[in-house]
């Protein structure tokens, strides 16, 4: 039974050739979009050296000669600017540096950044990668980058707005599953659709077939959302930083909610399809531009007009994972990002199934 | 007999309208029982309430003599349903189809595939199963549906208004099926509004307004039920006021009304109605283009009882 109903469903939905060039053409179209309107921009950005300050409390520190090694390197990745505090921070402050880095003693050096993004995190890295070695060359010591980096606005206003837009299109993809939820199991509901009924009349628990329903929704969803991952990357040769592997979990786990999202808006009781698809249109379409979708400072904007949307808009929790993956790695950040889009998934997947169960 | 469907006092509410309203009826194993009734008389709602996919207020349904509330795959294993609005995926083909919705009753594959094709063959749509629905004419489309609806070989099918917005060779060919399903031992409710269909495959009939029965029985229990035993049509231009007084006042006749041009007399018992209007409209040089007589239908027994037509 569970066969029959999971190669049916995936029949129905990998038949649906609407739903299909959708599910496809969405990511890839937008892809390739982005990429040719922003990836010239983003080339010019990455050859830029990166602007920083030093306040060097001692003199011939050897962090100072690794920067000054880096600095002069082919790439020419750094521009130093040695500065004492007061003038380091109003340098900051202007943005005319990415960060400063305290060169207190040999081993007490520290960064100081104001926002996220790609420049900050080489700071950090470069800073980390010092630490390392100074730790390694005396004993051996676990090290936090916590213990040198301090961060002191996490929200920032410049993420790097290019790898933004395609955080946004894959939570974009993983969500828009919610969709093809509605399109299967729709097709259950017997007010709306003649199959539905004749489903109900059947001898098979709802709630059993609405799950394996959910299941190859869930299926489709994955192969496209990595479809799209593989072109982006292998095609488009985005670099999503981090581990790779990790992209693709948080990418699963974006297809999870996303279904999930689907499965509870299509057994609300007493709201016709119609209205339930213009809802999930709302919540993909309108969440995804308050994630930054259309304008990458919007989730900016909402973070600092109503954060509490950004905490709920299913679009911005998948870009936040997305992010944190990517500028934190397998944080403590990113865990607490991957643990609520697993709780959002389960509540609407819970909330979901008691309805089934009442219909 | 064994009972297979009986329904007693079922009583269902939407807010303030009584869909269903307090009536009771049995099934016996091998008919064709007929549920007859305009739009919104409460047929669909009792199908619904039957196969417990509708609450309802008050009464009790038992089905193989088990009491039908909440879920039970049992029962529901040993029926069939083919709705009128055609339940398919256009993204299957018509095997994948039947196969899927027999599925849903028949877990072993081996009797699936045997149960499917000899469905196939009962429908003739052997040239078509690897046909999508969208490729096929109405007539194949509703035999596909009633395929899906039977596969599984149930023991009771309920037919609710197959035939909607069917062309009358495909009808024929529906309701002869249902007949051989009949006569292979399957006992049939069928919903529907055209007396016509009713009349001719029904054995027992409930006829239902507005939520409440109002005649039950075999056809001819039915039409003795009524005083009408025989309907003069005459087709003429040619009608005036006096005729049809003078008609009126001929034996057996207790009503004459003039429509369209088309004059109907409604008769009680007697016999040689039309030799006596024909003879009346030779007599008074009253030209017509044709004349016949036709023996009461169930339209008859629903006018005459309710004061209104089947079709209003």
């Amino acid at each position: 039974m569970f066969g029959l109903i999971y190669t049916t469903c995936l029949k129905k939905i990998i038949r649906n050739k609407a739903m299909i060039f959708w599910l496809l053409a969405f990511p890839f179209a937008l892809g390739t979009l982005f990429f040719i309107a922003f990836g010239s921009i983003y080339k010019d950005q990455k050859i830029k050296p990166i602007k920083v300050a030093v306040v060097e409390k001692e003199k011939d520190l050897p962090i100072v000669t690794v920067l000054k090694e880096i600095k002069n390197d082919d790439k020419k990745m750094l521009k130093i600017t040695f500065a004492d505090d007061k003038k380091a921070n109003k340098l900051l402050d202007d943005k005319k540096v990415t960060g400063i880095i305290y060169a207190n003693s040999y081993k007490d050096v520290k960064l100081t950044i104001k926002e996220n993004g790609i420049y900050q995190s080489i700071l950090k890295n470069i800073v980390v990668s010092y630490h390392v070695k100074v730790n390694n060359a005396e004993k051996n010591i676990s090290i936090s980058d916590k213990e040198f980096v301090k961060i002191v606005k996490l929200s920032g206003d410049n993420k790097d707005p290019y790898l933004a837009y395609f955080y946004n299109l894959i939570a974009m993809i993983c969500l828009l599953g919610s969709t093809s939820a509605l399109e299967m199991l729709g097709s259950m509901n017997k007010d709306e659709e003649p199959t539905g009924f004749r489903i109900l009349a059947a001898p098979v628990s709802n709630l059993k077939f609405s799950f394996i329903a959910f299941l190859a929704i869930e299926t489709v969803q994955l192969i496209v959302t990595s479809l799209a991952l593989l072109y982006f990357m292998f095609v488009l040769k985005i670099n999503f930083g981090g581990d790779i592997p990790y992209v693709f979990l948080t990418a699963g786990l974006g297809t999870l909610l996303g279904s999930s999202l689907g499965f509870f808006v299509t057994n609300i009781k007493g709201v016709s399809l119609k209205s339930k698809n213009a809802i999930l249109i709302w919540i993909t379409l309108g969440g995804g531009f308050l994630a930054g979708l259309m304008m990458a400072q919007m989730k900016v904007i909402i973070e600092e007009k109503a954060p509490i949307i950004n905490k709920i808009n299913p679009a911005s929790v998948l870009t936040d994972a997305f992010y944190t993956l990517n500028i934190f790695g397998i944080s403590e950040r990113y865990m607490q990002s991957v643990i609520y889009i697993l709780v959002l998934s389960f509540l609407f997947l819970i909330t979901g199934s008691v309805m089934v169960k009442k219909q | 007999m064994d009972t297979v469907v009986k329904v007693t006092n079922l009583v269902k509410r939407y807010k303030e309208l009584i869909a269903v309203d307090n009536f009771s009826f049995e099934v016996k194993q091998g008919e064709i029982f007929g549920l007859l009734g305009p739009n919104g008389s409460g047929k669909s709602t009792t199908i619904n309430c039957i196969l417990s996919l509708l609450k309802y207020d008050k009464g009790e349904i038992e089905i193989f003599g088990e009491k039908m509330q909440g879920e039970k795959p049992e029962l529901l294993k040993r029926i069939g349903l083919v709705g009128q609005n055609v339940a398919v995926f256009d993204e299957l083909t018509v095997y994948e189809n039947i196969n899927f919705f027999c599925g849903l009753y028949i877990k072993d594959k081996d009797k699936r595939k045997a149960l499917v094709d000899e469905v196939i063959d009962f429908v003739e749509l052997n040239d078509f199963k690897k046909f999508y629905p969208k490729k096929l004419s109405g007539g194949l489309l509703r035999r596909l549906n009633i395929a899906c609806g039977i596969a599984h070989k149930p023991e009771l099918i309920i037919f609710d208004e197959p035939t909607v917005a069917v062309d009358p060779q495909s009808r024929n060919k529906i309701l002869e099926g249902i007949k051989k399903l009949n006569k292979e031992g399957a006992t049939i409710i069928y919903t529907s509004h055209y007396m016509e269909e009713v009349e001719e495959i029904c054995t027992n009939i409930l006829i239902l307004d507005k939520g409440k029965e109002v005649a039950r029985g075999t056809t001819q229990e039915l039409k003795n039920m009524i005083k009408n035993t025989e309907n003069v049509i005459v087709d003429s231009r040619n009608i005036t006021e006096e005729a049809i007084k003078d008609i009126k006042n001929l034996s057996h006749i207790y009503k004459v009304t003039y429509e369209n041009n088309v004059l109907t007399i409604k008769c009680n018992g007697g016999k040689h109605n039309i030799s006596h209007v024909l003879n009346y409209l030779d007599d008074n040089s009253i030209k017509y283009d044709r004349i016949y007589s036709e023996l009461p239908t169930l339209n008859d027994v629903f006018l005459e009882i309710t004061g209104k037509e089947l079709r209003d």
